[in-house]
């Protein structure tokens, strides 16, 4: 699903080049669940921005479902990632103005899916979620782990091919944490492909694979036994 | 779709109610000043526009120079040139003259002054075709001694009786049959009348001479062309006309001679000659107000854009969220055009409650008629939709791009790289709406002074406590004797110190106008104006002599004697006022000796300059014509006045009793400047209070923006008053700018403007500092009230806010 040739970032401000990502050569099969670790600023979100089609690479290649994206604009990247992946972030990036019901049938509407259609799936993605008797409220109304469970309900409603999950448990308790890393688990045991950025090495357990991050280099991957059994 | 577009729209407007109601309030304001200037704008130019064949009427004019070039200009024509025009032009459909009479009118125990009566040639309502409620417009009054009269004119003369067939008595010499009741003529009409009369007989009144006399003026003309007529054309087929008629006339008195044609619907606005029949409008004062709807609206639009383009840092990560979850760039931009359609819509909404709202108060204001409705008019319509798809498109386009712009992997990060986005737009566009505010005070201060200066003004002569009252022209053949005794009456009351007769007063154009005067021996005609006074109108006007006398009862032979003003001195070409004195002048065919020069005075408002007069003594007893002048001392006026009255009833029977006051009457001259400088202040005021919006709007933006500045800062030891330094300097600096660009631009404008005052105030730094002490002084105030908020609040707050 995920294949990367010699992946590079560099950012350039005025006087200073940084390279934010140098050959990162990843492949992540299709119902994987991997884990990116590393200390702050590896380059782990930075890398997460590219698989998920928010940002170009400077250098590489990036094959996705079978394109070559690297080169892809703004508009062509937005027509693919809309389609085929849904994003969790650290923060929950809610619309406040919108309740739950309406966060959740986002990304339907941008898919012109048919108001008929788009409430039945949102409905069943809520049930899954548990999250019927919150349907009118609005985020802020909510815990953060109901709220993570939103975003994560938002992420999984036009049932994507990848989920990309971007430090998911950083803002919530041990408690929230767990439901929203069980949650994941749940839906990578029904095949759905996971990568997650996390710092905690707990939670990274629950990926079949965790890449180490350093400097914007591969370190190390390591995989998990339990998988492998 | 859709639903959810404005559901969001609805709730992000709701949920930032003060940049919704900044917005909201600021376009209103913009909008509804931008209507009502064009409410009025539109009624200047609505002028004449209702008539028929409105584009084919012309008015003829007529203009004498002498060979300095001096020359006066006439609205009117002489009586021959439109006689000989209809019978020469093809090209001209119908040609009508009127002629105005001011007259005492009579009907039974009815009895009015009419001011707006004219002599009409029956074509008249042949090219005009007002309404008529009865009698036939066109063969009404070919026959002598018939009347139309206007629908008001019948109820005061007639209350309640039909006027068709009754009579009216014009000074009680001649009668005249009502044979038509027209319609009220509108207000924005450059010709009002109430009363026609058969042209047949003015032919009575000044003989049948005067229909060849190519030297008087008076004669009002109108043209009706034919559609396939080239006006241009046919005015180059004048001058040849003229000379035909009456070269040999002019080349013996060294005089040139034009008759010029004036399209119909231009009178109203580009007019401004002698013998109009009312101060018209004035052009430039139109597209002057036209341009501040311009800048008005502008303002508002600036700030729409400029506080939506500062909001959207706010809104970055909702654009974020929203292409994550997939939205296209056409998506978001038709989502957030659709809240600027809900905005302008809003306040077009509350635009039009303001406007229902206002327009009685605007119209009592401006003085527009209730006749000159604004809902009917399409050029309302048309511009309410204007300005919504302006407002929308103009002040939106920009946000929307910036918004829809956002990068995800940026936004939603919270870092706000795109903060500096958009900062020189909203830095040039406070700089714009900075200029013009200041442009608009700094004008309204101008106005404002000079205004008052000009009313404060040595106007050269005294104006106050007189009373005026039109002499009566109903009179006895005794009427020679009963003047003195009923002079020697007034002055008994001791409430009365003194009177006079004049044929003019200041505070109007003189209307008595002669030729072809000059001193013996040269041959330099020119025109001057004239004023019959008795021995009493120098004293009563406490006018100043500068050389001679006045006229006096010792010297019989003043009855050919003249007294002139400083400017008729230099016209003569004296060389001195001391000089005229005892020189002679040649009035029409007599001899006239100057006795006395008097100091110029402002017989009109300080707009026109000084205007040569010749003043000639009108005996006691003759044909004593126009105004009596009554100096009072009195505090109890409404007695005075019944006193008064009671008098000139005994003496002057038939003859209204009407007066006015003359410092009312003169003052009455800058109405029309007032008006402007009311409407000016007016919206000036409204230009600020939605500039002062904007930069409340803008400030709270800057200041939410700094938030984690002002908490470092704090840390680091900043006190509240320097903090708020920090945030105003910003826009103090633009200010400045503001005030470097506004200068010139003012100074240019004020310049224009005051050109057309012959006396005007002295352009003080104080006009220009006041108006940028002012704005400073909002804009503090404004920047200080969430300043404050942010400066007080405890630093932590702001710090962890990352």
């Amino acid at each position: 699903m995920i294949q990367t040739k010699n992946l590079k970032k560099i950012y350039t401000t005025e006087e200073v080049e940084t390279s934010a990502l140098n050959q990162i050569n990843l492949t992540v099969k299709e119902g994987e669940f991997v884990a990116i670790m590393g200390p702050s600023g590896c380059g782990k979100s930075t890398l997460l921005n590219i698989l998920g089609l928010l940002d170009n690479p400077s250098e590489g290649e990036y094959h996705f479902v079978g394109h070559e994206v690297s080169k892809f604009s703004e508009r062509q990247r937005a027509q693919l990632r809309k389609a085929n992946i849904g994003f969790v972030f650290q923060s929950f990036n809610l619309i406040d103005e919108l309740t739950v019901f309406e966060n959740i049938e986002l990304p339907l509407l941008y898919l012109k899916v048919g108001s008929g259609e788009r409430k039945k799936k949102v409905l069943d993605v809520m049930e899954r979620m548990q999250l019927i008797p919150r349907k009118n409220h609005f985020p802020q109304q909510l815990s953060g782990g109901q709220q993570q469970r939103v975003a994560v309900a938002r992420a999984l409603v036009a049932r994507p091919k990848l989920i990309l999950a971007d430090e998911p448990t950083g803002n919530l308790d041990s408690a929230n944490g767990d439901e929203v890393m069980n949650l994941l688990s749940q839906l990578h045991s029904e095949g759905t492909t996971i990568v997650m950025v996390t710092h905690s090495p707990a939670y990274s357990e629950f990926a079949q694979r965790v890449v180490h991050l350093f400097d914007g280099h591969i370190v190390t991957e390591n995989f998990n036994q339990k998988f492998h059994v | 779709m859709i639903r959810s577009y404005l559901l969001s729209a609805l709730r992000n407007l709701k949920k930032t109610k003060l940049f919704t109601l900044i917005n909201v309030l600021g376009l209103t304001m913009g909008m509804s000043a931008c209507l009502f200037i064009l409410y009025f704008v539109n009624y200047e130019k609505s002028y004449d526009r209702f008539h028929e064949n409105s584009d084919r009427i012309y008015r003829l004019r007529y203009e004498r120079a002498d060979q300095d070039g001096q020359a006066v200009r006439f609205a009117s024509c002489c009586p021959p040139a439109g006689l000989r025009i209809r019978e020469l032009y093809p090209e001209i459909e119908k040609v009508a003259r009127l002629f105005r009479y001011r007259a005492s009118v009579s009907h039974a125990e009815n009895r009015f002054i009419e001011e707006r009566m004219y002599f009409a040639e029956a074509d008249f309502l042949a090219i005009f075709k007002y309404e008529f409620s009865s009698g036939d417009p066109v063969n009404g009054i070919k026959q002598p001694n018939r009347a139309f009269i206007s629908e008001a004119t019948a109820r005061k003369y007639f209350a309640g009786k039909n006027p068709i067939g009754q009579t009216i008595s014009v000074d009680k010499k001649v009668d005249y049959q009502v044979t038509g009741v027209f319609k009220d003529i509108p207000q924005n009409s450059h010709l009002k009348f109430d009363i026609l009369l058969s042209y047949a007989n003015i032919l009575d009144l000044y003989g049948k001479d005067i229909e060849n006399s190519w030297g008087d003026s008076g004669w009002f003309t109108y043209l009706l062309l034919k559609s396939q007529a080239d006006p241009s054309a046919f005015e180059k087929k004048l001058p040849a006309l003229v000379e035909a008629e009456f070269g040999n006339v002019l080349r013996a008195y060294k005089l040139t001679c034009d008759l010029k044609l004036q399209p119909l619907r231009d009178i109203h606005l580009t007019s401004n000659f002698q013998q109009e029949y009312e101060v018209n409008g004035d052009l430039a004062t139109v597209n002057f107000l036209s341009l501040i709807a311009i800048f008005i609206i502008a303002i508002a639009w600036a700030n729409y854009t400029n506080l939506s383009t500062a909001r959207s840092l706010a809104r970055a990560k909702e654009v974020g969220i929203r292409k994550v979850a997939g939205a296209g760039r056409g998506q978001l931009m038709a989502q957030f055009f659709l809240e600027t359609v809900l905005i302008n819509m809003l306040a077009m909404i509350m635009t039009l409650l303001a406007v229902k709202l206002f327009l009685p108060l605007f119209r009592q204001i401006t003085g527009t008629p209730l006749a000159y409705g604004i809902w009917t008019q399409q050029w309302f319509w048309l511009t309410v939709l204007a300005m919504l798809l302006a407002g929308v498109f103009l002040s939106g386009l920009y946000p929307v791009l910036v918004l829809s712009s956002f990068k995800p992997v940026i936004v939603l990060k919270g870092k706000m790289g795109n903060a500096v986005r958009g900062m020189n737009l909203r830095k040039v566009l406070v700089v714009f709406q900075f200029v013009m505010a200041l442009g608009l005070l700094i004008s309204t201060f101008t106005v404002f002074r000079q205004i008052s200066f000009m009313k404060n003004q040595n106007l050269g002569f005294s104006m106050e406590n007189k009373l005026v009252i039109r002499a009566p022209r109903v009179r006895g053949a005794s009427f020679g004797s009963t003047l003195p005794t009923f002079k020697q009456q007034l002055l008994k009351n001791s409430e009365i110190s003194d009177f006079c007769v004049g044929t003019d007063v200041p505070g109007r154009q003189v209307w008595w106008d002669a030729g072809a005067i000059r001193r013996v021996g040269t041959d330099d005609n020119k025109n001057y104006q004239i004023v019959g006074i008795d021995y009493d109108y120098v004293k009563v006007f406490d006018l100043k002599f500068v050389a001679g006398r006045n006229f006096a009862k010792e010297y019989p032979a003043d009855k050919s004697a003249l007294i002139l003003n400083e400017t008729a001195v230099k016209w003569l070409g004296f060389q001195s006022s001391a000089a005229a004195i005892g020189q002679r002048i040649i009035y029409w065919d007599d001899i006239f000796e100057v006795v006395g020069v008097l100091a110029d005075h402002h017989q009109q408002s300080l707009k026109q300059a000084f205007e040569p007069h010749i003043f000639r003594f009108m005996p006691e007893g003759r044909d004593v014509r126009g105004l009596f002048v009554l100096k009072l001392n009195t505090q109890k006026m409404e007695s005075t006045i019944q006193g008064i009255r009671q008098l000139y009833n005994g003496f002057f029977p038939d003859n209204p009793f009407e007066y006015f006051f003359l410092d009312d009457y003169y003052n009455q001259q800058y109405k029309a400047d007032e008006l402007f400088g009311k409407v000016f202040a007016l919206f000036s005021f409204l230009a600020i209070v939605v500039t002062s919006l904007g930069i409340l709007g803008l400030s709270s933006f800057m200041a939410l923006q700094r938030t984690k500045e002002i908490g470092i800062r704090k840390v680091l030891g900043a006190s509240a008053p320097r903090i708020m330094f920090l945030l105003a300097k910003d826009f103090l600096q633009l200010l400045s700018i503001s005030f470097a660009i506004a200068l010139p631009i003012s100074y240019f404008f004020i310049n224009y403007w005051l050109r057309s005052f012959a006396v005007r105030t002295d352009l003080s730094a104080g006009l220009f500092l006041y108006p940028l002490a002012m704005v400073s002084l909002v804009t503090i105030i404004t920047i200080c009230s969430h300043v404050i908020k942010a400066a007080r609040a405890n630093p932590v707050e702001s710090l962890k806010y990352e």
